[in-house]
């Protein structure tokens, strides 16, 4: 590999020594590509003891793809990493953090479905973990010190948190690592000015104790407030080091900004003071704000102002119909009625999202498709879409618009951010409609199409729109606002027009209107609080079942004598743990979000299997080499699953589909008749019991609570959980899904194996087919027992309460002398309403 | 090189000359066509006789139900779903048709009412159940399949009856040397096609299996729109169902389950991606024809049903694993990584 930096040689020597322990990061040569951007253009950086490091930039200026390689989450192309000494090439999360680097990203790298204790448990170097049982204690202590800002319960789910608690655990849990050097990306962003006072005084504290902090913010006068450097980041390069003290504020936005003027020239406003009112807001309330009057001209661009969180996105998406409003709206007199996009667009507000990947762009769309949907009706006649219309129009759109792209034709996601937006102003613009709202309208967008979309909102308002700018840019609101008003506590606090619509007044209102604002970040309002309890424990479900199953068992015995006799127990319990087994095994599997159809063949195939290697009269040892290969057998299914579904990234529905039928096909192939015997000493022994309990089911039950308690205990459980929860986020803070997702398939195949040896026991010979039913009752079992198909939740002894009371209706439903059909009904309504029952509950506790 | 998108009208014009070409271009870059006229010339080559006329004669009506059955399913995966009811659908189709139209003296047209009501109605269910109580497609169908398989059997107290002679006359007809289910899943496949490329409904279909939240900003009706789809699917699986009933006159309580895989088979072999979005109907009625003719040709060489299950297997996979880009670079990340370079001494 060609290094051309020379500083890389004087690396190399022990010359080098002395500056090394003055440095406690260096970044050298870095060079990162993504699809279509060059994030990072041979970057070199230098981080030294006891000061702090700024990195200023613009968005999508590199900064946080930058710290991103320091932390190992992003692998360069080329360049190295150099933390206290250590160097690699290829950083991975686990070496930085070992190391000694601890980072704090934008978007906390937290997992939903873990508690509070476990995501800071999983983010520590292994010296510092603590244990399991005394983690909740661990975190308590630590959050201590935020007391004040949060009172945070470290059991509860981080998924019930709000946005600025769960960056205070975050920050909490990064300097508990007690690091050398620390990365705060963006960390005033969520955070209430208490907090922020507070972090502050933690970043003076790494200082003096000799470490390194490395902050990056676009807030400029805040930067100048605790940097002692600053590093300036513009399209992927370094525009250079400098100390604080040498660099005025200005100098500093005029190397962010680089050679083109750092503010337009002059404002240009298309205002007609005599312009008639066309949007009128009276009175609006609804989540998160509240009172809101606003009169908006025909022409107008009014700006949305404030710290974040203060109910001006809430507002924003309220007049889009995206949330329940109380009040009235009206454009040009005509009631705008809301809570629905549909009928919001229908009376003339359109909505430009600040999400664009995810609520913005129709991914694998095509330009065309994009632009159009929001209008598709006007280009229809009888339903019947006219292409040569709808391509005229858009096309001619585009044009305007500037949109660079070889065809209308191509996949929106070869377009770069800049060209993304300009497509979904595109379809915003198309409807022609009177009232556009455009939230962060140029977020990730580069310099040059910035200036273009301005001059797309100027054009809009000129035609005759009333224009909502929400944008956490002051400097972008001045630029193109009329008017700006001021959100504070949910409340249009104060509203700046002519002169005060300057950056530093907007920022300054912004600042001051949010002073007052209540410390209290307390996650759960206290009356919902037990029903969040009950939809976070993932007991409740079994629980829940286990009372259906007791009912059940009541109304059977009343109906027959023969119920509650060991010889009907006897009939039914192996059923039970034959249904367990694959319950588990099915859990498993769920628990990182996958899914195994081929749990049903699977178990044909290795009863077929033993038909042959757990034939007639063998000796123990025979046995055991028996049940050896057939563990072995299962253990290769479960890996080439695993191969399908993470390595050759198939779904898992169609990969163990692929598997399932591939099965089938050996099963039929070694028995195409069910054939051999088995074992009578093996069957035997299978099937032996105390009293009328069979010692399989005891088995069952027994894995279930040794792998709940692994999955609340253990690391093994929390990564098992962790990977469930949110893959991406798991990798960041280095759990190796990869491994976890294979330990998971694995483990399900295997616990297959009993299933099997009890189907062998059950059929006596070699029968393909025997296990075919057992896929989609697991699945049935799985969901009743309060499964998330998603994962990152359920619980193993809910699977096992699902089996028995699956196995239960169906014996009951024969007591009862009801039809057949009755089982699959009472399974099937069950499942129905427990999916939608579990779900509704769910959604209520991850509300934030 | 990027070119900035113009409206000169003579790009306009090109660009509707490029269409057509593009669906030429489209057709004969669709591997799952290639695959069917590749395996088509193989079966003529190794086993002659399974592409004879009358082996054709019997292949094409089953591949039709499939097709049907199978376009229903790429409607639901288009929507980023998948559904599991497909065999308790097809199967209430088949039973409902026959023993309604036996017991109401032959009444056709009001037994197929009757058949549509139940597949609007289950759809609705379908529908509702997943978008407004967002319960997992895959949970919501499974259930619902459990739930149609049990009114099957009650409704027919698991005795066959006779398809009425009016719907076998017509499943078992042929017009123009085809069979009339051939040219029913025919028409079925063109306004389909039709339907999700060129109407309003078909792309916000498209749309909301695309990204839902981005369509809801759209101002797309996302509830109703996925109800529609699931709607849609029933009616399919549910004319699949009588066209079965029809065609093999006495269907019984587990007809439509050996159709569920073969239909999510052929919407992946077809092409159409299962994270939602574009979906390839006229793909998803080829892959219909390449799966049945696959089976043909394998009972042809006398190969046991074991053979056929695994071919079908490995069939499966290469598709989706083509699809995948991972799939395609697999080879290559087997292969050793980039250089490292070595650690400074």
């Amino acid at each position: 590999m060609i290094h051309q930096d020379p500083q890389g040689l004087v690396q190399a020597e022990p010359a080098g020594t002395l500056d090394d322990t003055q440095t406690v990061l260096r970044l050298e040569g870095v060079d990162k590509r993504y699809p279509g951007v060059h994030a990072l253009k041979n970057v070199s950086l230098d981080v030294r003891r006891g000061e702090v490091h700024a990195l200023v930039g613009e968005n999508g200026a590199g900064k946080s793809t930058l710290v991103g390689v320091a932390a190992g989450a992003v692998l360069p192309e080329q360049g190295s990493v150099q933390i206290c000494g250590a160097s690699t090439d290829s950083p991975t999360p686990q070496w930085s953090r070992e190391q000694g680097l601890a980072i704090v990203y934008q978007e906390p790298a937290l997992l939903p479905h873990l508690t509070v204790a476990e995501n800071m448990r999983l983010g520590m170097p292994k010296a510092l973990r603590p244990a399991v049982r005394d983690q909740d204690r661990w975190a308590e202590g630590i959050l201590e010190g935020w007391k004040n800002v949060a009172s945070i319960d470290p059991r509860s789910l981080v998924g019930s948190l709000k946005p600025d608690a769960r960056f205070v655990v975050e920050i909490a849990r990064a300097m508990a690592e007690d690091p050398k050097v620390i990365v705060l990306d963006e960390p005033t962003e969520h955070l209430l000015p208490a907090a922020v006072e507070e972090l502050f005084h933690l970043i003076d504290a790494v200082v003096r104790r000799g470490g390194a902090v490395v902050y990056i913010s676009h807030k400029i006068n805040e930067v100048k407030k605790i940097a002692n450097t600053i590093s300036v980041l513009r399209d992927g390069a370094l525009e250079g080091t400098f100390p604080a003290a040498d660099m005025s504020e200005q100098d500093i936005v005029d190397l962010v900004v680089g050679h083109q003027k750092s503010r337009e020239a002059a404002r240009t406003t298309t205002l007609d003071p005599a312009a008639p009112v066309q949007l009128k807001i009276n009175e609006l309330s609804g989540h998160g704000f509240s009172h809101l009057n606003l009169e908006v001209r025909k022409g107008e661009i009014v700006g949305f102002a404030g710290i974040e969180g203060q109910g001006q996105r809430d507002a924003l998406r309220a007049l889009a119909g995206l949330s329940r409003t109380k009040g009235s709206v009206t454009i040009n007199g005509g009631d705008v009625r809301l809570g629905s996009t549909t009928t919001a667009m229908r009376d003339g507000i359109v909505y430009l999202p600040h999400d664009r990947h995810n609520e913005g762009i129709f991914s694998r769309l095509s330009l065309r498709e994009n632009a159009s949907i929001g209008s598709i009706a006007q280009f229809a006649k009888a339903g019947a879409v006219s292409s040569r219309q709808e391509q005229k129009t858009v096309i001619q759109q585009f044009a305007a618009l500037r949109v660079k792209a070889p065809s209308a034709e191509v996949d929106i996601d070869t377009l770069s951010g800049g060209n993304q937006q300009k497509v979904v102003l595109s379809r915003v613009l198309l409807g022609g409609s009177p009232v556009l709202l455009a939230d962060e309208p140029t977020q990730g967008v580069d310099v040059g199409a910035r200036g273009e979309i301005y001059q797309i909102l100027r054009t809009a308002a000129a035609g005759g729109a009333s224009i909502i700018v929400l944008s956490s840019s002051a400097a972008e609101l001045e630029e193109l606002c009329d008017r700006v008003i001021v959100f504070s506590r949910g409340q249009a606090a104060k509203e700046l027009t002519g002169e005060e619509v300057s950056e530093r007044r907007i920022t300054e209102a912004a600042l001051t209107a949010s002073q007052h604002r209540a410390v209290s970040t307390e996650a759960s309002r206290p009356e919902k609080k037990w029903k969040r309890q009950l939809a976070e424990n993932d007991l409740m479900p079994g629980g829940v079942l286990l009372v259906a199953t007791i009912v059940l068992g009541i109304v059977a015995s009343s109906q027959s004598s023969f119920y509650l006799t060991p010889r009907n127990f006897g009939l039914v319990l192996p059923l039970v743990a034959i249904l367990a087994f694959f319950a588990i095994a099915q859990q498993l599997v769920m628990m990182v979000g996958a899914i195994d159809l081929s749990v049903g063949p699977l178990a044909g195939f290795l009863v077929v299997l033993g038909s042959f290697v757990l034939s007639e009269f063998r000796s123990p040892v025979g046995i055991a080499i028996g049940i050896l290969i057939v563990t072995l057998a299962a253990v290769a299914v479960g890996v080439i699953n695993w191969f399908l579904t993470t390595i050759v990234k198939i779904t898992p529905l169609i990969a163990t589909l692929v598997t399932f039928t591939a099965l089938q096909g050996f099963a039929y192939l070694l028995r195409p008749l069910p054939g051999g015997r088995m074992d009578p000493n093996f069957t035997d022994m299978v099937t032996s019991s105390f009293g009328f309990l069979p010692w399989m089911l005891a088995g069952a039950i027994a894995v279930a609570l040794g792998l709940e308690v692994t999955l609340h205990k253990s690391l093994f459980g929390v990564r098992l959980r962790a990977v469930g929860s949110n893959p991406a986020t798991a990798k960041k803070v280095g759990v190796k899904s990869n491994l976890v997702v294979l330990a998971a398939y694995v483990g399900c195949s295997v616990l297959v194996v009993p299933a099997s040896l009890l189907l062998m026991a059950q059929a006596g010979t070699g029968n393909a087919s025997i296990g075919d039913s057992y896929t989609l009752a697991s699945i049935g079992a799985v969901v009743l027992g309060g499964a998330s198909i998603f994962g990152g939740r359920g619980s193993f002894l809910g699977a096992i309460m699902g089996a028995i009371l699956v196995i239960q209706a169906n014996t009951v439903v024969q007591f009862l002398g009801l039809q057949m059909y009755w089982q699959q009904w009472f399974i099937g309504g069950l499942t129905l309403a427990a999916a939608a029952f579990y779900s509704k509950t769910r959604s209520l506790s991850e509300r934030m | 090189m990027t070119i900035t998108i113009s409206n000169d009208p003579a790009t306009s014009r090109r660009t509707s000359g490029e269409a057509a070409r593009s669906v030429a271009g489209q057709l004969t870059r669709s591997p799952i066509l290639i695959a069917t006229v590749g395996l088509f010339l193989l079966s003529w080559l190794i086993a002659p006789g399974s592409v004879s006329r009358s082996s054709i004669d019997s292949l094409l009506p089953f591949a039709a139900i499939l097709a049907i059955t199978a376009i229903g399913q790429t409607l639901v995966v288009m929507l980023k779903g998948i559904d599991l009811s497909v065999p308790g659908m097809m199967t209430m189709g088949a039973l409902v048709s026959t023993q309604f139209a036996a017991k109401n003296s032959d009444n056709v047209p009001l037994a197929l009412a009757v058949v549509a009501l139940i597949a609007v109605a289950v759809g609705l269910v379908n529908g509702l159940v997943i978008a407004v109580f967002s319960v997992t497609p895959l949970v919501a169908t499974l259930a619902m399949n459990a739930l149609l398989l049990g009114a099957a059997l009650a409704y027919s107290g698991g005795t066959p009856t006779r398809a009425p002679q009016s719907v076998s006359d017509f499943a078992l007809d042929k017009t123009f040397g085809v069979s009339n289910t051939v040219w029913l899943s025919v028409l079925l496949v063109v306004v389909v096609a039709l339907a999700t490329k060129r109407t309003v409904w078909g792309r916000r279909l498209v749309a909301v299996g695309a990204n839902e939240s981005a369509a809801k900003i759209a101002g797309v009706r996302v509830v109703s729109l996925k109800v529609s789809g699931y709607v849609a699917a029933a009616l399919c699986y549910s004319g699949a169902g009588v066209l079965l009933a029809g065609y093999i006159s006495t269907p019984n309580t587990n007809v439509g389950n050996q159709y569920l895989l073969p239909a999510i088979a052929a919407v992946v072999v077809g092409g159409t991606a299962l994270n939602g979005g574009r979906g390839k109907i006229l793909g998803t009625a080829i892959g219909a024809l390449f799966l049945s003719q696959l089976t043909q040709l394998v009972l042809s060489l006398g190969a046991p049903s074991s053979t056929q299950l695994l071919i079908q297997a490995a069939v499966i996979a290469v598709a989706v694993g083509l699809q995948s880009v991972q799939g395609k670079s697999v080879l290559g990340r087997l292969a050793p990584s980039r250089p490292k370079r070595k650690q400074p001494a």
